[in-house]
């Protein structure tokens, strides 16, 4: 089991970029690493379904500068933080606010990533995950 | 018509109204079915014909309710159950309580729903192996008490038959009984899950609104 979900863990690691519109006169765009964020054993064996939500502001070059807990009683700030790290909404004003969500279903895993803000929205679903 | 105190009332929810008393019978008063118990009732139904497996199987299975479970060694988790009106809700009380003014987070709420809609989200119950109970293999479904409690019958009813007939016949059997790749697919739990929901509601609603023509 434990094999499996590092080797998804490792396949999982995919980074898009993706131009979603244009505002004015700057090109919108985003870059993001989809990560399968871990989870206590005794969650995943469950029959569980749920989502973590986190707040994200962004800096003035795209990247997250301050994230805060909405609704997480499972995977905690710091695994969240590494995840969002390396994510970039270029093109959003300073100090944007996006809301990210990661939805969790049971014998799937990960199944969905969205972030949602004022000038902004995206969802990717992840098929074929690790299951549990 | 179940009582959360009452696990046997879960397990006989998944089977046919029809055959339900006879099983009810054969539990003895110490709350067990032994083997041989079940073999003289007769019924083509999946669940049943799980049912009577798992009781005719050399080893004990166990089904219990409770608030949560624990495997050794690990933090133990609580089931609970909130839907998808409380879920929205929570999120526009979470944002106003990080800074959010109540129109930015319900314009928020409104926005994400379009993409990604609020859902229900709960812990309904568990499958654990004679490792983790530290004796027999266990099914736990939740007692839909505190955080639980407005977590619907047939959703406990499903997960009952999707650690028992699922899991646990599987795991007796010998056989991959996670979801992992090379286990059960998805549309076998499914399969079960569905087919206990629709014992438990009885064939009288399983006729849905829209079957229903309108009197002229």
């Amino acid at each position: 089991m434990n094999q499996y979900f590092l080797k998804l863990t490792a396949s999982i690691f995919l980074t898009g970029v993706l131009c979603v519109g244009a505002r004015a006169q700057t090109k919108l765009s985003s870059e993001m690493s989809i990560c399968s964020l871990t989870l206590p054993e005794t969650l995943k064996q469950a029959r569980a379904n749920f989502s973590i939500i986190y707040s994200l502001q962004l800096d003035n070059t795209g990247a997250v500068s301050r994230l805060i807990k909405i609704q997480d009683d499972f995977v905690g700030k710091e695994n969240v933080l590494s995840c969002v790290s390396d994510w970039r909404f270029r093109g959003l004003p300073d100090g944007a606010k996006l809301i990210a969500t990661f939805k969790w279903k049971h014998a799937k895993g990960w199944v969905e990533v969205s972030v949602v803000g004022k000038e902004f929205s995206q969802i990717m679903r992840i098929k074929q995950g690790p299951g549990y | 018509m179940t009582d959360p105190r009452f696990p046997r009332k879960l397990v006989l929810a998944t089977l046919p109204e029809k055959i339900r008393k006879k099983v009810e019978a054969a539990i003895g008063k110490n709350g067990v079915l032994t083997r041989g118990s079940l073999d003289k009732i007769l019924s083509k139904d999946k669940n049943f014909l799980d049912l009577k497996a798992i009781v005719n199987d050399k080893r004990s299975m166990e089904i219990t309710t409770g608030k949560g479970f624990k495997n050794p060694g690990e933090d133990g988790q609580e089931f609970y159950y909130k839907d998808a009106i409380q879920t929205r809700k929570d999120f526009v009380d979470n944002m106003i309580a990080n800074g959010s003014t109540k129109e930015e987070a319900e314009a928020l709420a409104k926005d994400r729903n379009a993409f990604s809609a609020f859902e229900p989200e709960a812990t309904y119950g568990v499958f654990q192996t004679p490792d983790q109970t530290g004796g027999n293999p266990r099914v736990t479904i939740s007692d839909a008490t505190g955080p639980a409690s407005t977590m619907p019958e047939d959703e406990r009813v499903g997960t009952t038959g999707h650690e028992l007939y699922g899991h646990g016949l599987k795991y007796l059997q010998g056989k991959t009984w996670g979801h992992e790749k090379n286990g059960p697919p998805d549309s076998f739990f499914k399969g079960i899950e569905d087919r206990s929901k629709a014992n438990f509601r009885g064939p009288q609603n399983l006729v849905t609104p829209k079957a229903i023509k309108p009197k002229k």
